[in-house]
């Protein structure tokens, strides 16, 4: 839209004169189509140079990687790949991450829509106000929660050696399921849900009411599928890469 | 926001959206249904603020067996007086403030440019959109890469004939060059979500302004800049909280150096709690940080709605 501003505006009379104007108005538009074209591919481009370049990196022997570099190595080699699955155990950490990322994403795809569901459609009195609270919660820092977390984490009773109250062992830092636990339900997938349902028209409800289904029924039969199996937005692609950046701690 | 030619929908609510008076069947499988996500944000999100807001009150050293001793306001003093906590708020604000205004208008620029239709567009918007994708850690490290005294950006410089440059230890340019970085990173997300605003415009209002003889500058100027500005409201939110948060670019990059150039207010906390072992000061800080956070969104806010009245 921004290269049409080289278009001049035309004046809007009809005449003899139509046929010719609409014939260099197009012209003037695949102009700016290509233009714009032109433009996205550079930028795209640009965009794409340091995946480009780490590709290239990925290829290029290791006593050459700090050195000259181009985006075509030399003398192309797999030892690095040999070195990430051998010598790194980077088939563990990427089943660290899967596990992580799986346990988030279904626990969220359970619990988010569910959520969003009564926010939306089921509102009950406090409703309101607890859906403002969990909006609100997604502006708190991640280093307020995280001495907290990771205290509480250290001493859930009856984990990693701790007694019923907590104390003495280790909890559960240094587990998967610990490292899952700030992932588990995503704020944002609660308000993403809600604002989904509260756009689907009311007269499901009323008429899957009509025919005696329950509450979570019309949530589970109609709203739902409508939906498709889980949000594209869900935390499916942010978990994977949180566990991998928080495993390092703790 | 409401008051926006482009938000239309006032008509009668469905009897669901209205606020319930008193409980019924439905309301009440509402709260079943949206119980455990209430638990969750209950136990995990807001207990701990309210724990860290003790914390931040005490001086705790966990390496210690001794619980939290009450302290009263010497972190909150302490960390202010310091000059370091200063300085790293004065990092963290120059840092949003290099990155936030170029995202937002390269990201407007871009969406304009995808938003209509041609061959292969889904493809150019995806690829716009993979830095997005890939974790803050790891892009940091191919940046790490192309920054380094014989990488892509000194090779380049190389060409043109200039001096090689050691931005990353530099003190004057180890910040911009991570907000360069960043600004890359957040480009496709800030540009999927105006590129949302720009189609969530209603076309008759381009069809009005063109009858009413508008040219394309004053179609933008009247109607798209008008209907983009509440997605630009949230994104300027958003992008403040997470960028006044920024860490993991500045642990990969930088290590807060050099001469704590680019020590950011997350990256002392986390030094401040894993290193030193001060969980109480560093408490203290990321509850300033927090308040920070939440007064720069406000006032953002606050000015961009101001504007449309």
């Amino acid at each position: 839209m921004a290269t049409q501003t080289l278009t001049p505006a035309t004046g809007r009379r009809d005449g003899p004169g139509t046929a010719r104007r609409t014939l260099s108005r197009s012209g003037q538009r695949r102009a700016a189509n290509s233009t714009r074209i032109a433009l996205l591919v550079v930028v795209t481009v640009l965009v794409l140079v340091p995946f480009m370049w780490m590709l290239s990196l990925a290829f290029t022997p290791e006593d050459q990687a700090f050195g000259s570099v181009s985006l075509f190595p030399a003398h192309p080699t797999l030892a690095n790949f040999d070195a990430a699955l051998h010598q790194i155990d980077l088939l563990r950490a990427l089943g660290n991450s899967l596990v992580v990322g799986a346990l988030a994403v279904l626990v969220n795809c359970i619990v988010a829509p569910l959520a969003g569901y009564a926010f939306a459609r089921l509102k009950f009195p406090g409703s309101g106000v607890a859906f403002f609270a969990i909006v609100a919660t997604t502006a708190i820092p991640v280093s307020v929660t995280m001495i907290p977390l990771f205290l509480m984490t250290r001493s859930i009773p009856l984990t990693g050696g701790n007694d019923l109250f907590g104390v003495g062992g280790t909890g559960l830092l240094n587990t998967l399921l610990g490292i899952s636990i700030p992932h588990l339900v995503g704020a944002m997938n609660i308000f993403l849900s809600r604002q989904y349902f509260s756009t689907m028209p009311g007269e499901l409800a009323e008429a899957a009411r009509l025919d005696g289904a329950s509450e979570l029924r019309i949530f589970w039969g109609v709203y739902l599928p409508s939906r498709g199996p889980c949000s594209p937005s869900s935390p499916s692609s942010r978990s994977p890469a949180r566990g991998t950046t928080s495993s390092g701690r703790s | 926001m409401t008051t926006t030619p482009v938000q239309g929908r006032t008509a009668s609510r469905p009897a669901e959206l209205r606020r319930p008076r008193r409980w019924t069947r439905q309301s009440l499988a509402g709260l079943g249904m949206a119980t455990p996500a209430m638990l969750y944000i209950l136990v995990f999100s807001l207990v701990p603020v309210v724990y860290g807001l003790w914390l931040s009150f005490t001086s705790y050293n966990p390496l210690r067996r001794t619980p939290p001793q009450w302290a009263g306001l010497s972190n909150y003093t302490d960390i202010f007086t310091s000059g370091e906590f200063g300085n790293a708020l004065k990092v963290t604000a120059l840092f949003v403030v290099m990155v936030l205004p170029l995202t937002v208008a390269i990201a407007t620029g871009l969406a304009l440019l995808v938003n209509r239709p041609f061959r292969g567009v889904g493809s150019v918007r995806s690829a716009l959109y993979i830095p997005n994708i890939v974790s803050l850690t790891a892009v940091s490290m191919i940046w790490l890469w192309m920054y380094s005294p014989n990488g892509l950006f000194n090779e380049v410089l190389g060409h043109l004939g200039l001096p090689s440059q050691d931005l990353l230890h530099d003190e004057h340019w180890a910040l911009a060059a991570a907000a360069v970085m960043r600004i890359w990173k957040a480009l496709g997300s800030n540009m999927v979500l105006v590129l949302a605003g720009l189609q969530s415009i209603p076309k008759d209002l381009y069809e009005a302004a063109r009858v009413d003889g508008a040219g394309p500058w004053a179609q933008f100027r009247y109607v798209t800049l008008p209907g983009l500005r509440p997605i630009f409201v949230f994104v300027v939110a958003m992008d403040i909280i997470y960028l006044a948060q920024s860490f993991a670019e500045i642990y990969v990059l930088t290590q807060g150096g050099p001469l704590g150039s680019t020590t950011t207010v997350n990256y002392l906390i986390y030094t401040t709690a894993f290193q030193y072992n001060q969980f109480g000061s560093s408490a203290a800080m990321a509850f300033v940080l927090f308040a920070f956070i939440g007064g720069l969104s406000v006032i953002s806010v606050r000015g961009m709605l101001g504007r449309s009245r």
